[in-house]
């Protein structure tokens, strides 16, 4: 008995292949999208080699992020009664007595790779811009009011006081004082990514975050009895500083709200002794395919080892990325937020030049970061993660397409050109935003015909939709506010050819903002693990930017993680087997 | 799933083989798209019905064997279902995802016949969003395949 309730079939009826496909091709958009695609290619790759340098300059910035952040564990820098690092080691925003404000406890409790918190490259030079110009030195990149707890119920604060919450760091304050600017308006500022969010939080970190007089506690997993601890004495510490709204959310790994508590910090405190306590570490706990103990695992620092293996314990591969011993050590099998971990860390080194040292299950060693990904199966990373607000050569493309459109629309809105002209030149500019996007997704000048017309085919889409946007405005009485928004949207839509481009055309479902639910507002991107470059193994994941949260992208997130790609340059060339 | 055509390039010669290649990545691909669409719809249910992929030359089914999902896909004559007075459903019609609803089923009663359940037609509207979406997975696919060929 056939009990499926419901059903859609995808099928292929009949396969017509047809002899000089191009001029078979009728549809009037996408012809004028070919012509156009391939007419405007000479001012895509100009353009493809000026926003290059945008890329270019994020690379380097990245680099300077790292520089900024690592720095050698300090085992005897001094702590308070929580374990926190005092002054010149805490991230306290700035002391108020102008001591080593914006000091480094990152990277000297972090392993280096796990560190990039919350700030976009353009967020660091932001920051330094603005602290150079009022004076002040900035020896840390750090991001305020947030903290975070790590399995041994060390607190690393962030930019955060107790005695002055929501309050901006003395850098911002000082800087709106001298130029008038406030940099933590600037949208660019506020919203940087959260990259290695998931990575800490995977490694079993607890966060904590206040917004003025809010207080908000996520932790993704069981706590130990130590971060327990330390967030009961943070709460405390909230609720006396005038804190009066206290939210406690309990997430799993959908991120499904569970424990929601609101006001009164007695009920606070009773729910935080009421989570689940962390199990006692077995070293016979079930592992999935990936080897992941699931949660509570990961790297951790060597001082938060040593507390762990005396304590409660903690389930997963332990690491160590110490300068002073080994640069990469780790017993048993690593989960994926290890392995980027690790996999950022050798990057770096390798960049530098240096040598590396490793001890692994699969031997120990010292030499090239090539040697060490041979003998430890541990491939080079690709470095596709998602920004909120797109990657930076995206980013400043999509706000040069959105200024042209804008020009050309107040230009249609003051009579200055007919609507046929404002067409003309929408169509010519969106065949060349799109093509310089594929140009920039896929690092190359070069446009190859199939990419030409891959092009082509979604410009002729856009097409379609300008033709009914022109044919509202020719049929508005007068002019609405809400054309110019309506135009400015199509800028947007290049982030499809984009990541296209950037996923090296391999043969993916879909790709970010493309059927969506949040349309071309869409800030996932793919991150492509290559398993097997002669065979063609690719391990692609969705990863959603922390502002999407949008159903499509949270299922495809969930059902994505990873979507793996077999054989593709064997015999096969097809992606993985649906039969399930 | 409508009639779609796509640009083949003429440089390099995809044989017969790389064709077939890109038409089963397509519709492995359109497949996977359908899945995501088709959980989109109950990912704020509480038991959650499974979908599967089925694969076979040519065709791919995703499908679901779950009774619930399917009064709601289909609609049904009558319910016998008794909902809370708050009750709010988590789905509508044509629409590919699902909210959060509020209260739900008290009891279920055989004397208590009450209108049917409205069809949600997910796969109707899913199919819809797919044949737009089809063409340009497809030529992604073909891309693909080129790319392939360069690789090689």
């Amino acid at each position: 008995m056939n009990r499926r309730q419901a059903a859609l079939v995808v099928m292929v009826q009949s396969l017509e292949i047809l002899s000089g496909q191009t001029t078979s091709y009728k549809a009037k958009p996408r012809s004028r999208a070919r012509v156009l695609v391939k007419a405007e290619l000479p001012r895509a790759q100009a353009l493809y080699r000026k926003h290059r340098t945008h890329k270019s300059l994020e690379q380097q910035a990245t680099e300077l992020r790292l520089e900024l952040v690592v720095k050698d564990y300090n085992p005897d820098q001094p702590r308070d009664e929580l374990g926190r690092f005092g002054e010149g080691g805490g991230l306290s925003s700035g002391s108020e007595e102008g001591g080593p404000a914006l000091g480094s406890s990152w990277g000297d409790k972090v392993s280096p790779g796990l560190v990039e918190i919350g700030w976009t490259p353009e967020m660091a030079l932001k920051v330094e811009d603005a602290a150079s110009r009022v004076g002040t030195k900035i020896d840390v990149l750090h991001k305020g009011q947030e903290a975070w707890i790590d399995p041994a119920g060390n607190v690393y604060e962030v930019g955060f006081r107790p005695g002055a919450l929501g309050g901006h760091s003395d850098v911002a304050d000082k800087f709106l004082l001298e130029s008038g600017e406030d940099i933590y308006a600037n949208p660019d500022f506020r919203t940087g990514p959260f990259d290695n969010e998931q990575t800490l939080v995977g490694l079993g970190w607890a966060r904590v975050s206040t917004y003025q007089s809010e207080t908000g506690i996520d932790h993704f997993i069981p706590l130990t009895s130590l971060q327990k601890d330390s967030l009961a004495t943070m709460v405390g510490e909230y609720a006396a500083a005038g804190s009066d709204k206290i939210q406690l959310e309990q997430r799993t790994e959908s991120l499904t709200a569970g424990i929601n508590v609101q006001r009164g910090l007695d009920v606070v405190q009773q729910a935080i002794k009421e989570l689940e306590p962390l199990k006692d570490y077995n070293p016979d706990q079930p592992r999935d395919e990936s080897g992941r103990w699931g949660e509570g695992g990961g790297i951790v620092p060597e001082g938060a080892i040593k507390k762990l293996t005396q304590g409660s314990g903690l389930g997963g591969a332990l690491g160590s990325l110490d300068d002073s011993q080994r640069d990469v050590e780790f017993r048993g099998d690593l989960s994926r937020p290890q392995k980027d971990a690790i996999a950022s860390y050798v990057d770096l080194v390798d960049a530098k030049g240096r040598t590396l040292t490793w001890d692994t299950p699969k031997g120990s060693g010292e030499g090239k970061a090539s040697d060490f990904r041979t003998e430890t199966g541990l491939k080079k990373r690709h470095l596709k993660q998602a920004d909120p607000t797109g990657p930076t050569p995206l980013k400043s493309l999509i706000e040069e397409f959105a200024d042209k459109l804008r020009h050309l629309t107040n230009q249609l809105e003051a009579e200055l050109i007919t609507a046929d002209e404002w067409e003309s030149s929408f169509e010519t500019l969106l065949a060349r935003y799109h093509t310089t996007a594929l140009l920039l997704g896929s690092s190359t000048d070069t446009l190859t015909a199939s990419a030409a017309d891959y092009v082509a085919r979604i410009v002729g889409n856009q097409f379609e939709f300008l033709g009914s946007f022109a044919a509202v405005i020719q049929g508005a009485e007068e002019w609405q506010a809400g054309f110019l928004a309506r135009a400015e949207s199509y800028a947007s839509a290049i982030k499809v050819p984009y990541w296209a481009g950037n996923t090296e055309l391999l043969p993916l479902p879909a790709m970010p903002a493309e059927g969506t639910q949040c349309l071309n507002n869409c800030g996932c991107s793919w991150d492509i693990q290559e398993l097997d470059e002669v065979v063609g193994d690719y391990d692609c994941y969705w990863v959603r930017s922390k502002d999407d949260s949008c159903q499509t992208c949270l299922e495809r997130e969930a059902q994505w993680s990873p979507y793996e790609i077999r054989g593709f340059t064997g015999e096969s060339g097809q992606t993985e087997s649906e039969v399930e | 799933m409508a009639q779609l055509r796509v640009f083949l390039p003429k440089e390099p010669f995809l044989d017969a083989d790389a064709i077939l290649r890109a038409v089963e990545n397509s519709l492995t691909s359109l497949a996977q798209d359908v899945k995501i669409d088709f959980g989109v719809t109950t990912q704020t249910w509480g038991e959650r019905p499974e979908f599967t992929i089925e694969s076979h030359p040519g065709i791919r089914e995703v499908y679901t064997e779950d009774d619930i999902y399917g009064y709601l896909n289909r609609g049904t004559a009558v319910r016998y279902a008794v909902m809370s007075h708050d009750f709010t459903p988590k789905t509508r019609t044509g629409f590919i995802g699902s909210n959060q609803g509020s209260g739900g089923k008290l009891f279920v009663s055989r004397k208590h016949p009450m209108p049917g359940i409205t069809a949600r037609e997910f796969d109707k509207a899913i199919q819809e969003k797919w044949d737009r979406l089809a063409p340009q997975v497809v030529q992604r696919m073909i891309d693909a395949e080129v790319s392939r060929q360069n690789r090689s």
